[in-house]
């Protein structure tokens, strides 16, 4: 006896809109429909995610542009080094070229215009156009935090697997402190540590340069470790949660084994949290890329920032704050969308947006 | 009966849970026989152990969890030595479990087709096409309609009645010959739960056996041949389903049985086997508290559209009366609750409150007049300020009078305290010190210090355990006859409401389809939904138990 | 028949639910400490008797790192600033605790009075961010009107597209090095973070039942959000300031680092490691020693306000 013939349809729902059609017809339909709607949802979420990473670059061009203009003193004054200030010919010349005889808005959308043409200036101090600066040692930093981030995602994966399987406290406890203490670590001087022993005490690293892809290993490493540590901490907080829920236990109760349970669904669960704090790192990898440049002397964000800071090369500055906002913006994005793509019920809630 | 019947032997079961000072003695020396072809019912209130008993039958332990027996055979096999790889076999393949609240017990994030898929494969791979096709038939099996689109869907796109259809087909995928069953049906409206209960119904028809575990009388008696009940660990009487709910022998198994609110139990106390009357209540037909008509609410849906929450409904109360409103999820009552307790604005519809207008006026008119209606909801704790001691509670509204003293408030605050029968002491502790039972007479203490003439309870019983669902509706019919306050009790238990109410509304679908006196509706419903809700509802096949 | 235990458990994890009562337990007692703190020496001693070790080990270090901020004198009598071309680079002994550095000065002494900057404007990173968090968090989660909501948290998306280091670096850059400066540019960055969590903390105690509960006994919405929105809300700051102390403690030590923090001489505990980082070859001492006192004092702030966060969740 069929279990379907047994159990009445209490809720034929559908009759309605059923005339004249079998309701399996009308639920194929309905069901083409939702996956319609489903792909438009998708498309208008990202366009949506879109139009704000937009308006969050626009506006932070703007907070930049209007924090220079409220800067108390003469623009050209901040605009210019000491040696510079008495420099009339100077003077003429970033005032021309930032427009600063003309009124506000004028300069303001010159400006947007300038950036939209990708057109960051001149910098003083290096005599040269910010875009060259830029070409010439951006791809560097690119590198750093891209091999960092695996290293990150990597060490955290395999260490926030191997560790839930543990049941044994002491083991555990030695995980977590470990974890504790590569988060508290500021990548900086987890670099000065892999250079003492690696490079002074063992000799296997150069200790300074970009030469080599050997020259990448350690600040990538110092960078990509105390960050494992920290997506290693939500990773394994997430599997646990995951495992305390009571899908797990249907899912013991079926003879799945731990490992498999952990592998199809408490991971999935896991990542969640973990796509939403990577999103965030993504502002810290690049902040830890650029004091980490430093350590290890290697070109890159790092030290156009400082030198552009220490020489107040104004252009510099607003590019610097430009593409780290951008990079920012991008890599939330991204982590939206990836999240929109984890967690079928995010589909329902943004299409009802 | 013959040996290769039985499917678990179990004698001297004893459980234990953490070690040293925190040691919990969960199960204490439990022995029982599950045979082929029968279904067995495990009956107790929380904390009896009846889950965790279960779940000793597949291996499933805690970290902290200490399981030992003399003897434990399953199919014909001692498991005493068993290691968690030999468990493995035994689960879902031999033996299947479904768990309460589809929703959580599926995982969110996989489509509902490969979380069967997974069970089909959990021992071994099947072939992948034959694989494809069967968990289209167990869904078929277990009354999912269009399974082959339905696969695809995640487990909150379906109503609760169908994930938990694909819960059970889960569980069933691997054909085990014994299927246990955790509150099954406590998460679903009664119309489905009656489904559900029959499609479990059909495996145990099938030949094989099913352990079904519940706090619900009734619904293991609508099942089960066989009936276990447990209380604090302990297996407290065992029996045929007839003798247990006709002759129980134990003063727990009574208990129990005259706790459950019903027709036959109008007018009587439920927490005593006797059932002695309850004091007479007085309805005063002129003094009208709560009147409202053409009341409707729609809410925006996300999708544009409007929902339609509430409408044209109507509603009189009297004072001294109890007004019941049934209906399922997504019926409307909790907002039409919400709409008479001025919480929610409506849109067309006016309420008048003891004959001023209540709703639909501006907050600040309606604000010196709030304490005349006070609201008792399902979840105490989360309505107390956790910041707060039991008497802070009582004496917050009290203390928005602002005519009190404070030697009068903590007056106040005891006298209420025992109205609601508890200790004065209670009054300094933290809520969650207490017991769910207590706690929800905390509540109603909070509501009834400010002598309102309604008091609103919405699911107020529902998350408690019969015997003290039982202890609180004696303690509201007494207040009730002693206060003479109107009470508008929503529910979504029938025997609830047949129970306690003077006056019944069924709603559905925002509408209210049915009204009258309980007796007229329950037993001689006009409208085909309430006819429908009425069959639906799992009694217990009785003889006339009650004393008359 | 002996008892015999059946099988070994399998993991769906109660035994990390206690430990986590333990902790609540543990850190409700360190609250109970913090109302009461004069004259109940022996209740002091019971409560840190049923905190877990590693919150006792924190609590020692952080009172031993904030009388290092308050008095550094009383720990070190060499000058942290004074130069002793005679003695450079020399390892830890018994006169040099944590030995010199490439001037010669005594680097325990440094580390001594650079807790004053590190943990100091750590400190003041944090009151900054917060003050602007609470206003900011509970105006956009207690808001009626979405447009307030929106407009805020605008405002805090724009603010967070800037990494905070990188935030940091370019208000430096506009307004010039200077502690207040420093204070500034890393408070700012920490504004999004704070304010996010106090917004979601303040829209769920606000749709909560006891917050519904309390219209109905005729409380005003201003006496409902003072009354029980605020005290509850607000339960959040002891963790958000013990971890957001720890960022910022790391923040300034890496803008010091690139020499945007306090400027030479003065003893900050990134400038310190940075100074070491071309005597490494002869002087290990004079960057590990630093980092480990960094290190070691943002993990106490952590297991700290980890340990609260537990005793928070665990209250409901």
């Amino acid at each position: 006896m069929s279990a379907s013939q047994t159990v009445p349809q209490v809720r034929p729902a559908l009759s309605s809109s059923g005339a004249g059609k079998s309701s399996y017809e009308v639920i194929r339909e309905e069901s083409r429909s939702e996956k319609a709607r489903n792909l438009k949802g998708f498309v208008t979420f990202v366009m949506s995610r879109l139009v704000q990473a937009v308006f969050v670059v626009w506006s932070a061009v703007t907070l930049v542009f209007i924090t220079i203009h409220l800067t108390p003193g003469d623009i050209v004054d901040s605009l210019l080094t000491d040696s510079e200030k008495n420099n009339a010919e100077l003077r003429m010349r970033v005032i021309a070229e930032w427009g600063l005889d003309k009124p506000v808005v004028v300069q303001y959308f010159g400006y947007l215009g300038k950036l939209l043409h990708g057109d960051f200036g001149t910098s003083y101090a290096q005599k040269k156009s910010v875009n060259a600066i830029f070409a010439e040692q951006f791809s560097a930093t690119l590198q750093l935090t891209i091999v960092a981030a695996i290293i990150a995602v990597v060490v955290a994966l395999i260490g926030s697997l191997l560790i839930s399987g543990k049941t044994n406290a002491v083991v555990r406890s030695l995980y977590k402190g470990t974890e504790l203490t590569l988060l508290s670590t500021p990548p900086f001087w987890f670099g000065i540590l892999l250079l003492f022993v690696f490079s002074f005490r063992l000799g296997w690293f150069p200790v300074a340069g970009d030469s080599s892809f050997k020259s990448l290993v350690l600040p990538a490493l110092a960078i990509g470790i105390p960050m494992g540590g920290n997506l290693s901490q939500i990773l394994r907080q997430g599997i646990a949660k995951s495992e305390e829920q009571p899908y797990t236990l249907t899912s013991l109760s079926r003879g799945l084994s731990p490992a498999a349970i952990r592998l199809r669904h408490s991971l999935r669960h896991a990542s969640i949290p973990a796509l939403t704090v990577g999103g965030m790192m993504a502002g810290g990898l690049l902040g830890g890329a650029v004091i980490t440049e430093q350590v290890f002397g290697r070109p890159g964000l790092g030290q156009i920032a400082v030198n552009a800071i220490n020489t107040k090369d104004l252009p510099v500055i607003l590019a610097v704050a430009f593409v780290s906002s951008l990079v920012f913006v991008i890599a939330s994005t991204v982590v939206d969308v990836l999240y929109y793509l984890v967690d079928p019920r995010l589909k329902i809630a943004h299409t009802e947006e | 009966m013959a040996q290769n019947d039985v499917i678990a032997q179990v004698r001297g079961l004893n459980v234990d849970f953490g070690e040293g000072e925190s040691l919990h003695h969960v199960v204490k020396n439990v022995s029982f026989t599950i045979r082929r072809g029968e279904a067995v019912g495990l009956v107790g209130e929380s904390g009896s152990g009846k889950s965790v008993t279960v779940r000793t039958l597949l291996g499933l332990y805690a970290d902290d969890e200490h399981v030992q027996a003399e003897e434990f055979d399953l199919f014909g096999e001692s498991t005493l030595s068993y290691k968690d790889k030999d468990w493995r076999k035994i689960r879902g393949s031999r033996i299947g479990f479904v768990l309460q609240d589809a929703l959580t017990s599926l995982d969110p994030l996989k489509t509902i087709g490969y979380q069967v898929d997974e069970a089909l494969n959990a021992h071994g791979k099947v072939d992948k096409k034959e694989s494809a096709e069967k968990v289209v038939e167990l869904l078929d099996e277990v009354g999912i309609p269009q399974p082959q689109i339905r696969q695809n869907q995640y487990p909150h796109e379906l109503s609760g009645g169908l994930r938990q259809r694909a819960l059970i087909a889960g569980a069933v995928a691997d054909n085990p010959s014994l299927i246990i069953a955790d509150e099954p049906t406590t998460a679903l409206d009664v119309t489905v739960q009656a489904q559900v209960l029959n499609l479990l119904k059909s495996r145990k028809e099938d030949g094989n056996a099913l352990i079904l575990v519940s706090h619900d009388l009734a619904v293991v008696a609508s099942v089960c041949d066989r009936i276990l009940v447990m209380k604090n660990g302990e297996l407290v009487e065992e029996g045929s389903s007839e003798q247990i709910l006709h002759h129980p022998q134990q003063e727990y198994t009574k208990l129990l049985l005259a706790a459950v609110p019903s027709a036959r139990s109008r007018g009587r106390r439920l927490s005593s086997i006797k059932h002695e009357p309850l004091p007479q209540k007085t309805i005063d037909y002129d003094q009208n508290l709560l009147h409202a008509e053409h009341i409707g609410k729609t809410y925006h849906s996300h999708h544009g559209g409007t929902v339609t929450a509430v409408q044209d409904a109507g509603v009189d109360l009297y004072r001294g009366e109890t007004l019941g409103i049934v209906g399922e999820s997504g019926s409307g009552k909790s907002t039409l609750a919400k709409i008479l307790a001025g919480l929610v604005e409506p849109n067309e519809g006016t309420v008048t409150l003891e004959g001023e207008a209540w709703s639909p006026i501006p907050e600040r008119q309606r604000r010196s007049r709030r304490q005349k209606i006070q609201v008792v909801s399902q979840d105490p704790i989360s309505s107390f300020d956790p910041r707060y001691s039991v008497s802070k509670i009582i004496a917050e509204p009290l203390k928005v009078q602002k005519k009190y003293t404070k030697d009068e408030i903590r007056r106040k605050v005891d006298e209420s305290l025992d109205l609601v029968q508890l200790p004065r002491e209670y009054a300094d502790y933290s809520p969650k010190r207490l017991s769910g039972g207590q706690r929800q007479r905390v509540a109603i203490a909070r509501a009834l210090a400010v002598n309102p003439a309604v008091l609103v309870a919405d699911e107020a019983v529902s998350a408690l355990d019969v015997s003290i669902q039982a202890q609180i509706l004696d303690l509201l019919a007494d207040i009730q006859a002693k206060t003479q306050v109107g009470i508008v009790f929503i529910s979504h238990d029938l025997g609830v409401v047949h129970h306690i109410a003077d006056q019944v509304i069924v709603m559905k679908d925002g509408h209210i389809v049915e009204s009258g006196d309980p007796d007229q509706v329950f037993n001689k419903p006009s409208h085909p939904y309430t006819k429908r809700l009425i069959a639906a509802l799992p009694t217990i096949p009785a003889e006339e138990r009650m004393p008359r | 028949m002996s008892q015999v235990t059946i099988a070994e458990p399998v993991s769906y994890n109660s035994l990390e639910n206690r430990r986590i009562v333990q902790d609540a337990e543990a850190v409700k007692g360190h609250a109970a400490v913090a109302g009461v703190f004069t004259g109940k020496v022996q209740a002091l001693v019971a409560t840190v008797k049923r905190w877990r070790p590693s919150v006792v080990f924190a609590s020692a270090y952080l009172v031993v790192v904030l009388l290092m901020v308050a008095v550094p004198q009383l720990f070190t009598k060499f000058d942290p600033v004074e130069n002793d071309l005679l003695s450079v680079n020399q390892a830890p002994s018994a006169a040099h605790l944590a030995g010199t550095d490439y001037l010669g000065r005594d680097l325990f002494s440094r580390i001594v009075y650079g807790a004053r900057y590190s943990v100091g404007i750590g400190l003041a990173v944090t009151v900054f961010a917060l003050v602007f968090a609470v206003i900011l968090g509970t105006l956009a989660g207690a808001s009626r009107s979405s447009f307030v909501d929106n407009v805020v948290m605008r405002v805090i998306d724009v603010l967070s597209s800037f990494p905070s280091i990188l935030l940091a670096l370019v208000i430096v850059g506009l307004t010039g090095s200077g502690i207040q400066n420093l204070i500034l540019a890393l408070g700012i960055g920490s504004i999004p973070g704070l304010t996010r969590l106090i917004r979601a903390e303040t829209k769920k105690i606000i749709l909560s039942d006891y917050v519904q509960q309390s219209k109905t006994f005729g409380l005003s919405r201003f006496t409902i959000l003072v009354r029980h929105v605020l005290p509850n809300s607000l339960g959040v700051i002891p963790y958000m300031v013990t971890m957001s102390v720890g960022e910022a403690i790391i923040g300034v030590s890496g803008l010091s680092f690139l020499g945007v923090g306090p400027q030479p001489p003065t003893p900050e505990w990134g400038t310190i490691i940075a100074d070491s980082r071309n005597y490494l070859g002869v002087a290990w001492w004079s960057g590990i020693i630093p980092g480990v006192v960094l290190v070691l004092t943002v993990i106490s702030f952590t297991v700290i306000g980890q340990a609260w966060q537990k005793s928070f969740e665990g209250r409901d």
